[in-house]
């Protein structure tokens, strides 16, 4: 009862007063876990450093931005994730694409390169 | 609905256990170990490794946390943040904590306390079928009314088939003597008509019910009785139980907690067989009609009194004018209570007002310390929308812990009060926690919380935070906006005090007035009970004067014991009759006016006993006995409704329905008006005394004795003396007659208890909500201060400073509060005694107190800020 009065009454601040802190790169993440994940299936630790890697160490995703995202894309249904054995004969926790995550890392793709084109124009523009 | 069931999947997740943390925590940590790996790998030793590994990682219990916000949804998890930091915060700060939470506790424990009684008394319908339906026939002429009498009810049975289902108690206070053992045991009852259990659509849970011979004495018991005497079983029916020496059959088991309406302790009920009238009189029968949903009683009791009416007219010859008034059952229980309760719930909404008020005053005072918490949190990168949740979480969980602690302390008033309350508030058993009183004290916590957390929060200077931090946390102009509400607050505060404090007044002073007034006779040393003689062998009218003789001699006999007396009924409120009664018209020998007054039959101490003023004329003497002529004694409000000329001496009336053969009874004396009915609240009405010699068909009289000495060591010898004429006889309703006069004045004192203590919460409530700011007002000005004293201003300046800016509040708002005591005072009217709801000397005491109460609450802080040290103070700068 308490709960749900609580529950209430927080979801109708939370709608009035979005937070304002955190959307910022959210979307952005999610497409890189997806492009990482598009080459080959991967445990966290592994896409944290493919990530560093491509981006030649100017992304460095810490975990605890890493495993909710991850937790977000699984719930989405763009990735899956299994327990495996790795290379050095130890569990971990794959992570690979989905046809629905790599229909929408393609969508992703298109739009942030439309974009990303677009900024590029806007700021070499002389003025 | 699927965003409930969103809910409801989130709420699962958050509260369950998951296996899935152990996964999670397991991948955290060899993510960890990969990295270790790596760092070690580049060579460097392992301590160092370690150390690069954790700072590349983060740390791994908030990414499971944030796992956790994540999988659960954000909203709850925000929730659950943002109510942890706020506990944090508030714990931080226990002094602030504690003044909010009691403020709050004690405006919400009072509003939950007469809540759940209101929900009770007031919401929840009497437990029958339908209780609805129930209504309460009453006989009205003109303004006055009484029950009905059985000629009426005759009628009604016959007439009222398709219009209502018609049902009656009778002597609902008697009860039975049952003969034990141990003596005589009085059991609680009444007597019932047949139709009753079915008015009230309540069946017997074993036995049939009243059924076959008419005459033969019938009853129907409760089940606490049922498995007390007769261990639970089924073979009750059938044996009988000697009921005021006459032997009854149990015909039926009552379901457990069947009561009839109005009553609590009745646990016997008798089958009523009514003898056939001869006249419409004796008005003795409580009758309980059930209305079909579609009639209005109005129209009911309208279509019922003139089925009625020619029946009336043609046996008994009755042409005055009466009609028929139903009113619902349960507002005839409920009464004056009603007034009270709702009067008293809105007292409290007042007292919750002011808690609030309080509350948001601490919390902009403490807002604008905390301006420099939120400022700092805004450069670190707080939004907005998370500080004012943040706040907003503050106060609801405040709330929630004032709402809970409320909760408690109503439940604890409730249970102290309730044996006190239950003589005064009908139903009071029924009270109880149930969740809706729950959900109520929580909410209404919750709500004020928030309605007090609201006000600071729009004034945080959210555009202006990073200024103000700039400034170096002394930008001094949202002090002034924030100082204007907070000043409003107070004038508030102290308004609705005056308020609350001035209703209260009132009441308190109606019931001295009411204590004061002179009753009209004189209950000290008075003992009082009553006697009730069993048909057999008292139906022999002979019998019944020679018990009442011997019974009078013997007592008198007792040691300290100056008079004896009886009578049937007794002030201020035992009235057992009222009589319709015809004064002889300008010619001798023919019907004047008539009417109905109240009926008592008195032996002829009576008058003496209970030192009643005889104002003309003559008491009743022995001689006036059964052969000699009959005589009759009134009060002086008798003689001012009929003879307007003040001589009522010789006059002549004759009592029950106008009956040229019955011969007259002659006035002989005429004495001081006493209540009889509602006590002294109620007033006196015209009273016939008759003498009780000439009427000994009365077997039930109240036996009054006068002693100077202890009552209650009487109490046994009044009892051996009662058993040795007859050993079936106990004794009832034992009281003394000054407990008679108290207890009908249970009402008005609990009244003016309870509104006695809402006033003194108010006032508590508003003096420390003013000292709290004053004190405030007077910690932010220290350095204002420290400079004019610097300046030169003396301590006397400084301290006249302080006092009059509070004063100057504390007098706006009492002229505010005495225009609110004035608009709100008349809606107290009626439960005043002997005071106007404008009384100047209640509001002008009620300011004066108040006022003091805010001086004081001034002068604390008033004389902290003269005893500022400049010196220590610039320094400290």
């Amino acid at each position: 009862m308490v709960d749900t009065l609580l529950y209430v009454f927080y979801s109708s601040i939370h709608t009035l007063m979005p937070d304002d802190s955190e959307v910022l790169l959210k979307g952005t993440l999610d497409m890189l876990i997806l492009k990482a994940l598009d080459l080959q299936p991967m445990h966290g630790w592994g896409i944290g450093e493919r990530i560093a890697q491509l981006s030649r160490d100017v992304f460095h995703v810490q975990t605890g931005t890493l495993y909710p995202a991850l937790q977000r894309l699984l719930r989405r249904g763009w990735i899956a994730a299994e327990w495996s054995t790795t290379d050095a004969g130890r569990r971990a926790r794959y992570y690979r694409l989905t046809t629905a995550g790599r229909k929408h890392l393609e969508t992703e793709r298109a739009s942030w390169e439309r974009a990303s084109l677009a900024v590029r124009r806007i700021m070499s523009a002389e003025s | 609905m699927s965003w409930l069931a969103g809910v409801g999947q989130r709420v699962r997740e958050l509260l369950k256990p998951s296996g899935l943390d152990a996964d999670l925590n397991a991948e955290l940590q060899q993510h960890f170990d990969h990295e270790l790996n790596r760092q070690l790998a580049s060579g460097v030793p392992e301590e160092e490794a370690r150390r690069r590994a954790r700072l590349r990682v983060g740390r791994l219990d908030l990414a499971s946390e944030a796992v956790a916000e994540e999988r659960s949804g954000r909203v709850l998890a925000d929730a659950a943040r943002d109510l942890r930091f706020a506990a944090r915060a508030l714990r931080r700060n226990p002094g602030f904590t504690a003044a909010v939470v009691i403020s709050l506790a004690l405006g919400v424990g009072g509003t939950t306390a007469i809540f759940s009684v209101v929900r009770a008394v007031l919401l929840r319908p009497l437990p029958y079928p339908q209780s609805r339906q129930l209504h309460l026939v009453r006989i009205w002429w003109n303004d006055f009314s009484a029950s009905l009498s059985v000629a009426d009810y005759v009628a009604l049975q016959e007439q009222s088939r398709g219009v209502a289902e018609i049902g009656a108690v009778f002597f609902p206070d008697g009860g039975f003597a049952m003969a034990g053992p141990d003596g005589p045991e009085v059991l609680k009852g009444m007597f019932v008509t047949d139709e009753l259990t079915g008015v009230l659509r309540v069946s017997p849970v074993v036995g049939r019910g009243f059924s076959g011979n008419p005459a033969e004495c019938q009853a129907l018991i409760g089940h606490d009785l049922w498995q007390r005497q007769f261990g639970a079983s089924a073979d009750a029916i059938g044996r009988r139980l000697v009921l005021d020496g006459e032997s009854c059959a149990v015909v039926g088991v009552m379901p457990a907690g069947f009561h009839v309406p109005g009553q609590r302790d009745d646990e016997v009920w008798v089958r009523g067989r009514l003898k056939p009238p001869t006249r419409r009189g004796g008005f003795f029968l409580d009758t309980i009609a059930r209305v079909p949903d579609t009639v209005t009683p109005e129209a009911a009791a309208e279509r019922l009194t003139s089925l009625v009416t020619p029946v009336l007219r043609d046996r008994y010859g009755i042409t005055d004018r009466w009609r028929y008034g139903l009113r619902a059952e349960q507002d005839v229980l409920v009464g004056d209570v009603r007034e009270t309760l709702l009067l008293t719930l809105s007292a409290v909404g007042l007292v919750l007002l002011i808690a609030i008020a309080n509350v948001a005053n601490l919390l902009l005072a403490r807002g604008t310390v905390r301006t420099r918490e939120l400022a700092v949190r805004a450069a670190l990168g707080a939004g907005r929308a998370r500080l004012a949740r943040q706040l907003l979480a503050e106060s609801a969980l405040l709330g929630l812990v004032g709402g809970g602690l409320g909760l408690i302390l109503a439940m604890l008033g409730i249970d102290l009060a309730r044996n006190a309350a239950a003589v005064v508030v009908p139903r009071m058993d029924e009270v109880r926690l149930d969740p809706a009183v729950v959900v109520f004290a929580l909410a209404v916590g919750v709500a004020a919380g928030l309605v007090a957390g609201v006000m600071p929060l729009v004034r945080v200077p959210w555009g202006a935070l990073g200024t103000w931090l700039r400034e170096g946390g002394r930008a001094t102009g949202e002090g002034l906006r924030d100082g204007r509400l907070r000043r409003v607050l107070v004038i508030a505060e102290i308004g609705l005090t005056l308020t609350v404090l001035t209703g209260s007044a009132l009441l308190v002073k109606s019931l001295v007035r009411l204590q004061r007034e002179d009753p009209g006779f004189r209950p000290e040393g008075v003992l009082s009970f009553l006697i009730s003689l069993p048909p057999e062998p008292y139906k022999d009218k002979d019998r019944t004067a020679a018990f009442v003789t011997d019974l009078d001699t013997r007592l008198r006999a007792l040691p300290g014991v100056t008079t004896v007396a009886e009578a049937s009924s007794l002030p201020p409120d035992l009235l057992t009759f009222s009589n319709n009664y015809s004064v002889e018209g300008p010619t001798l020998d023919t019907a004047g006016a008539s009417g109905v007054a109240e009926w008592n039959m008195v032996s002829p101490d009576y008058f003496r006993a209970l030192g009643i003023a005889l104002v003309r004329g003559r008491a009743f003497e022995d001689s006036d006995r059964d052969a000699a002529p009959s005589v009759a004694v009134v009060n002086e409000a008798f003689v001012r409704r009929h003879y307007l000329d003040g001589h009522a001496l010789g006059k002549r009336l004759k009592g029950g329905d106008w009956n040229p053969r019955e011969p007259w009874t002659t006035i002989v004396g005429v004495v001081r008006d006493v209540p009889y009915e509602r006590g002294v609240w109620g007033g006196a009405h015209p009273m016939v005394y008759t003498a009780l010699a000439q009427n000994m068909w009365y077997g039930s009289p109240y036996v009054v004795i006068k002693s100077g000495g202890d009552l209650a060591a009487l109490v046994p010898a009044v009892r051996s003396v009662v058993a040795g004429l007859d050993s079936r006889i106990p004794l009832r309703d034992v009281l003394t007659l000054s407990d008679v006069l108290r207890r009908s004045t249970t009402v008005p004192r609990f009244r003016g208890a309870l509104f006695s203590i809402l006033g003194g919460l108010a006032l508590a409530l508003a003096a420390t909500g003013t000292y709290g700011v004053m004190a405030y007002h007077v910690s932010r000005r220290r350095r204002e201060t420290a400079i004019r004293r610097a300046l030169g201003a003396s301590v006397g300046q400084v301290v006249s400073m302080v006092l009059g800016s509070g004063m100057r509040l504390a007098v706006t708002g009492v002229v505010l509060g005495a225009i609110g005591a004035l608009l709100t005072t008349r809606s107290l009217s009626s439960l005043l005694f002997r005071v106007e709801p404008r009384d100047p000397s209640v509001l002008i005491a009620s300011a004066v107190l108040v006022t003091l109460a805010a001086f004081v609450a001034c002068a604390l802080p008033a004389m902290r800020a003269g005893r500022t040290d400049p010196a220590a103070i610039l320094r400290d700068e």
